[in-house]
Order: C-alpha cells, then structure tokens, then sequence
C-alpha cells in the first residue's frame, strides 16, 4: 500500500515538470547573413530565350544532427540543397530543350546526360542568386535551439544553347573522293530481262575506333552491298524460275559468285559517299556512308546457281504418282488411299513439279486395254470402281511394257506403296514407302526411296484419326523423298551439263515405214542439228530424240527436215502434254 | 481404483471419435472421387502447359470385352481433369499429353491402369488403381445384348481397320451343342443389333443378301450355350472361305438376356432333326438364296418370297420344311419340270412373278423355326427317287417321311453313296 503511494508521486512531479517547460518555450526564426544582399532582387527574373530561369521559394534539406559543429552542418546542408536544386534546373531546361527536338532523347538516355551535365565542371549556370537564407532555429527561455533545416529562396539561369550543345550530339559529315561526274549521275538504271540492278542509299558502316583511316571501312561496306546485290539478284532468279531451292548449296553458290564477282556484276556506280563525323560528349565517331548501284547479269548468275546446285529446275518432270496396296488379302479404305495419294501429289505439284493427273490419262489407258479388263471404272459401285482405278493407276504392272507406256506420261515416277495399316497394341499404325524413278536415256532409273512410319491410338470407326496419320505420314515421307530425288537430279543435271532451256526426250513413231525406210530414216534423222538423237527401236519403228521446245515445234521442224526425202511419213499426230509423235497413223 | 476407470473410459471415447472419422471418410471416398483421385495423382500437368486426350478406356486382358461401365469412368477422367483447370481433347493430335486407360475386371472389382505419354509417345507418369466390387454401382458388371453386340463389331473394326470390306449377315444359330443350328428371338434380336453396329462403322458395307457373290464376304454367327454362360463367336469370311477376321465373346445369360426373350424356336424339338451344319463357301455348286424378310421373321400373313440364283447351269430343288417338321418340295412344282435354272439367273419362288407357285402365305397356326433347303445338280435329280407324294390340285408335293429320308432318297436320284446335302439352306422364324 505504502509504495503505490510513493509512485504515484513521482508521476505527479513528472507532469508538473513538463508543464513548466511548456510553458517557458517561444518559437523564434533567425535571420542569417551570407553574402548575399538580402531580397532587393525579389521578384524573381523572367524566362528569355537565351537563358532558362529555374525559381526555388523556400527549399528546405535538414541540417545533420551528426556533424557536432552547428555552422559547419549548416553550410553542409545548404550545399546539398543548392546541388539538388541545380540538378532541377538542368532537368527542367533539358526535359524543355528535348521536347523541340526533332529526333528527341529516350527518358533513360536524357536523364544519364543530365546527371552527366550536373557532374560536370561545364558552365552551363549563367547565374545562381539566393534571395533568402534562413534555418528554423527555435528560440528557448534562455538559448537557442540547433537549427533542425536550411531553408533558401532563389533561382538559378540556366545557359540554354550550352546545354542543348551537351545533350545533342553534332554531325560533322566529311565528302570524300566523289568525283563531280559521279555525283551529277545519281540516277539509278532499271532493271532488265538479263540484268537485275541492285541499288542502295545512304547505307551506312561505323569506322572502327582504332582504324588509321576509313578506307578499310569502305572497302568491306561495298564488299557487303556487293553480297547483298547478288543476293537479291539471286532471289530474283529464284522466284522467276519457280523452282525449289536449297539452301545450304545456295548461300555456297551466292559465296562462291561473290568471289568471282567481277563474272556477273557487270556494272557498277557509287553515287554518294561520305564519312560522317559524330561528335558526342563522350567523343568522336566515324561512319562510312555509302549510295550507289551493282548490275548483276541474271543470265550468268543463273546458270552458276543450276551449276552450283542451288536450283534445281525440276518443273521439266511431268510427275506420276502410282500406288499400290501391297497387303495381302486386305481391302483398302478408298478414302485413305485417296488422301495418300493426293498429298503426295500435292507435295510435289508445291515443290514445283508437273503432276501427271491421273484422270487425264485414264481414257488412254482405258483404250489401250481391253475393256472387259476395265470394267470395274464403270461400276455403279463406289468400291469397285475404285478398286479398278487403282489397279488401272498402276501402269507398270497393268501394262505389258508398262514402264515404256508410262514414260509417254511422265518423266518421273513416285511409287506409293501402302506396306501396313493395322492396329497394334491399340495403336492405328500406317507405313508407308515412296521412291523416285526418273526416266532417262530411255530407261527408268531409281532416284531415291523412304520408309515412314505414323501411329494414333485406335479409336473404334475413327476414320478421321485414320486419314489424319495417313496424311501426316505421306506428307513426311513426300518430303522427304522430294529433297533426295531433288539432290540426285541436280546431280545428274551437273553430270550431263544439261542445259538450261531444257531438253526433253521425245519419242517419233513411224508405223508405215518398213524395215529398211525405217533405216534409212534413222540415219537422215540422227544427222539433224536441231534435236540430239537419242536412240532407236527399229522393231517398234520408234526413233527417240532430245529437244528443246514444245512438242509442236519438234513435229514440225521433223517435218520440214524430212520433206525433202523420198519417204512417205504421213501426217503427224500429237497431243500437247505427252511427248509422242506418231506419223501416219493407221 | 474409481480414478483408473475414468482415464479408461477416456480412451474408450477417444478410439470411438476416431473410428468414426475414419469411417466417414471411407463413406465419402465413392468410386468416381477415388477415380479423380488417382487421375490427378498420375496427371501432373500446368494447365497452362495444354490439352490432354484422353483415350478410350478398354479392357486390357485377352478377353476384351466391351464393359458400358468404361464410359462412365471416362466421362469421371474427364471431368476430373477439367475441374483441375486442365482441357480436355477429343483431338490426338491437338493434344499435348495422352492419358491411356485400360481395365481388367474380376469378381472382386476393376483394376485400372493409366499412364501418360507426351505428344512423342513417351511415357511420362503411370499409375494402377483397384476399385472393389462393393464400391462399384450394382449394375457395373452388367451387358446388354446391344453392348455385346457393339463389342463383336469393335473387335472387327479392330481387325479390318483402314480397309472396307463388304458383307452380308448370314445370321446367327446355336444351341448347347456345336451341330445345333437353331434361331430364336435372340438370334434376331442379335442379327438385327449387328447390322445396326456394324453400319456405324467404316471398315465393313453391311450388304444385303440379295447382293450376295464372288466378291461380297460372308459374316456368320454361331453361339453355344453351356449353364448360365453363353459363347458367341463370328467368322467374316470370303466367299471362297479364307477367313478374313473373326471375333468372340462370353456372356452370363441371366445378366444379358432381357427376361421372356427365348434362346431357342419354340419347335425345338422337332427341327433338331433337319440339321445339316452345311457351309455354303465349302466347294460344291453356289447358289446364293435369300427371302423378301432380311430379319427372316415371318408373322401371320407375311407373303414369303424366296429367290435362288445358281452361279452356274443347274437343276435345283427346293424343299420347305415347316414348324411340325412336314417336308414339302417347292420348286419344282411340275412332276415333268427339272427344276433346270441358268447361271445368274434370279427365280423367285413364291414372287408375284413366279408362274408356278401361286404364293406362300405364313399362318401362325404353329410358330417356330422353318428350313429352306436347296439341292442343286449339274444333271438332273429324277422325282422318281425322291419321297414325295402329289396331290391334284396342290401346287407343292410333300412327303410323309422325315427329313432323313428325303436324303436318302436324294442319293439315290444322284447316284451317289455318300450323304448329300443341300448346297444352300434358309432357316425363317416363324412368330
């Protein structure tokens, strides 16, 4: 009981003690004498074009209570506050400067040079005043209290045109050896049929910094443009001829003809070249600035990418596809079977071949067989008829000399063969082979074969997931048969030098003649010089020749050779898109 | 003492607390949330990171039956998956993951199996679960006739995937033992679900019979009853007899057969003894026969038309052999006439075309299984041999002796001492 009492005395003292305080304390703002006369510049200066004015009324940054030294702590205080308050300012000035530039600095970039400027011992201030120093000093009963801010007033001119000089970098641009003639003829050719002109303006190539001059930087910015036209000469080839292009063997060929360069660029102009000096805060740069045109000859450029490999022109194949359900006992889906062969055809038709449609040549074949072999193309049953039309598809087999019968319609042959489609391990498994054979020299050569293999779990009555991976396996094995037939006609195209406005085998029937007018005419045709003879089959009367054109302009230039001779060849008959010319025909 | 048996009595209700949690928890894990469960246990994927397909849950043993409960469970996969934020593919190839379940079932409940493969085919996770039997709904053994016969179809669609293949039902007989052939509502209500399950699916043209030839395939049914259990196996052959696929099942009769559904013609009995066990395919002179009634269910006053069509030259004869076993011979009606029809040709007995017979009316004083039989020749069978009797006036000859006889007699006309047999047979439910 006795020592609540005791403390509660003590807290009734302490109360007591602070209202005396209280009541002892007045507030108390000390006017302090720098160098600086006091307000007679009051009011603040106005804005000129000359000088940005950055105004600060009443700025206040705390004096540190570390510094034991009160006059030293305040004069550190207000020397922080005058570096803050001229950062501000430069900001100001530059943030006004950057919005009239025509190609204005980003926020991260304009706030490094600011910060820059500000470090700097550049004169950028014309003029800095203070208007007003004060601290906030409280006034005791008897002394006064350290100051806790520095408070100032005043502004800061800021020199407008130094700045902006520090922010903007200035370009100095040099015009080196240009001769007059050049400059007046900056018009640039056009493009023709054999040329492709490639022009360029204004390109530009920093010289490096520890290069002696910039001739080095020239030199490599036209070799760079030179690439660069053949380049796009290149593509243009390319695109004109429509053909599949590969392009690891392509950029060999583009490097390959850069090399030899002076072979197809048959002109060139630089029209314009300058060295553009930058100079920055940071320094000095030097860059290389270019204008000018190459003439690239197409024809030229052409034949080494054909040479090269590069293109294959394979829109001369008129493409087959034959295909075969090769397991046995079983039925084909005709639905799958048509989306095989579709996309295969179309995979070709895109790489840029001629597909041989099969519905243009089927009355052909039909003719040519005995009808009662065929007559399931007729049926009323969709399956049946199908069915016959696969088999008639399959030229090779259907037909005796199937191979030759098929060389009429194509030049290249894509067998489809359909190895299995089965479930396994609830798996739908589809495989599938294709090859290649290109008919040659009148023979049918093997270019390339590949076996692809495709599954999907097995849905019960899932035709969609059925064609689905029968789809996706036939465009992957299309694919990748296309490239390795591509790369072994291209091969043999190296081999043969064929050339370029591209020769076809064509095939002369002569069914009136006998033996020894056959023979006869062999001898005269072999002398001719606007086809290469290629061979003949003195049983079948058929002579076979190489020639560069249209079926039309063989038949009659066959004609115009032989009219001269003694031998009754009758009339020529032809149809455009096969390559057969019967003469006489019965 | 008192104080010891306090702390006992503690314990005691402690133990009751949590047995019964555990035992409310067990009543709370149904089938589907153990099936969410372990979904979610063996599919760890981001829902962002993609879809998943999940596949068809089948039956992994050797039986493969089709089980109506495995879509039940699919259905549970799926929304499981779904309620986890992850989508759900009916698209293989737009999927990102494959989620592959099958079951196996016992007495005891289903096992299922599941794993989950990427869009490469490899195997990520996989897991197996066991679902008791009392843990299941009553009914989730259960098989209806529709889903057995939805199975037969699967397991062919299996076997002639990618192909289309045409064929004609030639229908389903059985009994207990494996020369009976009989029909019965359940081998109709079977024909007619398998052509129903079979026209839902690609790989097979349901043709029918009047198309029958060379190039359409056969499909035949047998079943064959043993206890409770029934086995019932199909055989999709060529018309040459090279078997092109075939399928089987078992079934439990008293969970399958739909209550006042018969296994067997009401003349059992008496058509037990006109079996032949012939094979159409096996050599011999073709001759494709069919009725106007693809269901070969008459009812009273059905007109019954049947055609014939020999694939060669041949004299042919026809012998109807009704419910109460009476053999009658309905083409030739003529003592003078062979019976000689050319290859190819159509004649339909009974149609409105035939100038010999006026017509075959069913009645339904006797109800059961009747038999079409056909005999064909390359020469002549003489009537003289044959144990049938004419009546003036009546367009069809019958016989009072059996069936057996008839063959008997059918030797004779062809000189032969071996058994012979019809080259073709009808059976027609009469209701």
């Amino acid at each position: 009981m006795n020592s609540i009492t005791a403390q509660l005395s003590k807290s009734i003292v302490l109360i007591m003690s602070l209202i005396l305080m209280a009541g002892c304390q007045a507030n108390k703002t000390t006017a302090i004498q720098l160098n600086e006369a006091t307000l007679l510049d009051k009011p603040f200066p106005q804005q000129n074009e000359k000088q940005f004015i950055y105004n600060f009324d009443k700025h206040k940054v705390a004096v540190s209570e570390d510094i034991e030294d009160e006059g030293e702590a305040v004069k550190k205080a207000a020397q922080k506050a005058v570096a803050e308050l001229k950062i501000k300012a430069l900001r100001q000035t530059a943030n006004e400067i950057n919005s009239i530039l025509v190609s204005p600095l980003s926020g991260k970039e304009l706030d490094l040079r600011i910060k820059k400027a500000a470090s700097i011992n550049a004169d950028f201030v014309d003029e800095f005043k203070l208007l007003e120093q004060e601290t906030d000093s409280t006034q005791m009963l008897f002394t006064t209290t350290r100051p806790k801010n520095v408070i100032l007033t005043g502004y800061f001119k800021i020199n407008r045109a130094a700045l902006k000089s520090f922010i903007v970098d200035t370009v100095k641009t040099v015009t080196t050896s240009v001769s007059e003639k050049d400059v007046l003829s900056v018009s640039v050719p056009t493009s023709t049929k054999n040329t492709f002109i490639a022009s360029f303006n204004n390109v530009t190539k920093r010289v490096p910094d520890d290069a002696v001059n910039h001739e080095a930087t020239r030199t490599k910015l036209v070799n760079e443009l030179k690439l660069k036209a053949i380049n796009e000469a290149a593509d243009e080839v390319n695109h004109a001829l429509s053909q599949p292009m590969d392009f690891d063997e392509f950029n060999r060929a583009i490097t390959k003809a850069n090399k030899n360069f002076s072979d197809y660029i048959s002109e060139w102009k630089l029209t314009n070249q300058v060295v553009d000096q930058k100079n920055t805060y940071l320094g000095t740069t030097e860059s290389v600035r270019l204008s000018g045109w190459f003439a690239v000859d197409k024809t030229k450029l052409r034949r080494a990418l054909v040479d090269g490999r590069a293109i294959t022109t394979v829109a001369k194949y008129r493409t087959y596809v034959e295909a075969f359900w090769n397991v046995e006992d079983k039925d084909v889906n005709p639905e799958v079977m048509s989306v095989v062969i579709g996309n295969i055809e179309d995979q070709f038709s895109q790489s840029g071949y001629e597909v041989v449609e099969f519905e243009r040549i089927k009355g052909d074949l039909v003719e040519l067989l005995n009808k009662e072999e065929v007559s399931g193309i007729y049926s009323s049953n969709e399956l049946e008829r199908f069915n016959a039309n696969l088999e008639l598809r399959n030229i090779d087999s259907k037909f005796e000399n199937g191979k030759r019968v098929l060389a009429e319609y194509a030049d290249l042959l894509i067998g489809v063969t359909i190895n299995s489609m089965e479930v396994s391990n609830r798996m739908m498994k589809v495989r599938l082979t294709v090859d290649a054979t290109l008919f040659e020299n009148g023979e049918w050569m093997k270019l390339a074969s590949t076996d692809h293999t495709g599954s999907i779990p097995y849905v019960r009555g899932d035709t969609e997931g059925l064609i689905a991976i029968a789809k996706r396996v036939a465009l992957s094995a299309a694919a990748d048969l296309e490239k390795k037939a591509r790369k072994q006609i291209s091969l043999r195209k190296t081999k043969e030098s064929i050339k370029l406005d591209e020769e076809r085998e064509f095939t002369l029937v002569f069914n009136t003649l006998d033996s020894s007018s056959f023979s006869a005419l062999r001898k005269t045709v072999k002398s001719g010089s606007d086809w290469a003879y290629k061979g003949a089959d003195p049983k079948n009367k058929i002579i076979r020749l190489g020639y560069r054109g249209q079926i039309d302009g063989l038949s009659d230039a066959v004609e115009g050779f032989l009219s001269g001779s003694s031998l009754k060849l009758g009339d020529p008959e032809f149809s455009i898109g096969r390559n057969r010319i019967i003469f006489g025909k019965e | 003492m008192k104080h010891m048996v306090y702390k006992f009595n503690n314990i005691k209700t402690i133990l009751f607390f949590t047995l019964f949690s555990v035992g409310t928890q067990v009543s709370f894990a149904t089938w589907d949330n153990k099936i969410s469960q372990f979904v979610n246990d063996i599919v760890n994927v981001n829902p962002q990171e993609g879809s998943v397909y999940v596949s068809e849950i089948l039956d992994s043993s050797q039986n493969r039956i089709y089980l109506p409960f495995s879509n039940r469970i699919h259905e549970v996969l799926s929304s499981s998956l779904i309620k986890s934020g992850i989508s759900v593919t009916n698209k293989y190839f737009d999927a990102n993951l494959v989620l592959a379940i099958s079951y196996t079932k016992s007495f005891k409940g289903l096992s299922l199996y599941g794993s989950v493969m990427n869009s490469e085919g490899k195997n990520i996770s996989s897991g197996s679960m066991f679902l008791k039997s009392e843990a299941l709904p009553s009914n989730w053994q259960n098989r209806s006739l529709r889903d057995i016969s939805y199975e037969i179809a699967g397991k062919f669609d299996e076997q002639l995937a990618g192909q289309r293949v045409n064929a004609v039902i030639s229908g389903l007989t059985g009994g207990k033992s494996n020369s009976d052939e009989f029909i019965s509502d359940f081998t109709v209500a079977m024909n007619q679900y398998m052509v129903e399950d079979l026209n839902n699916l690609p790989s097979i043209i349901v043709k029918d019979k009047s198309n029958i030839n060379q190039q359409v395939n056969r499909l035949k049914g047998r079943f064959r009853v043993g206890g409770n259990k029934v086995n019932l196996n199909y055989k999709l052959s060529k018309s040459d007899g090279t078997v092109i696929a075939t399928a089987s099942t078992e079934f439990t009769m008293s969970t399958s057969i739909p209550q006042g559904m018969s296994m067997y013609p009401s003349n059992k009995n008496i058509v037990k003894d006109t079996f032949d066990n012939i094979d159409p395919n096996e050599g011999g002179i073709s001759v494709a026969a069919w009725v106007n009634h693809e269901s070969a269910v008459y009812r009273d006053g059905d007109r019954l038309e049947i055609s014939i069509r020999p694939d060669v030259d041949a004299y042919i004869r026809v012998f109807y052999v009704t419910v109460d076993g009476t053999i009658c011979q309905i083409k030739p009606i003529s003592e003078k006439d062979l019976g000689f029809l050319s290859a190819g040709d159509i004649h339909v007995i009974g149609g409105k075309a035939d100038n010999e017979l006026e017509e075959l009316i069913i009645t339904n004083e006797t109800i059961g299984q009747e038999t079409i039989k056909i005999f064909a020749s390359l020469t002549p069978i003489e009537e003289r041999f044959l144990p049938i009797k004419r009546v003036e006036g009546v367009d069809y000859a019958c016989m009072d002796d059996d069936y057996k006889s008839l063959k008997i007699g059918m030797a004779k006309a062809l000189q032969k001492r071996r058994n012979i047999y019809p080259v073709n047979e009808i059976k027609i439910l009469v209701k």
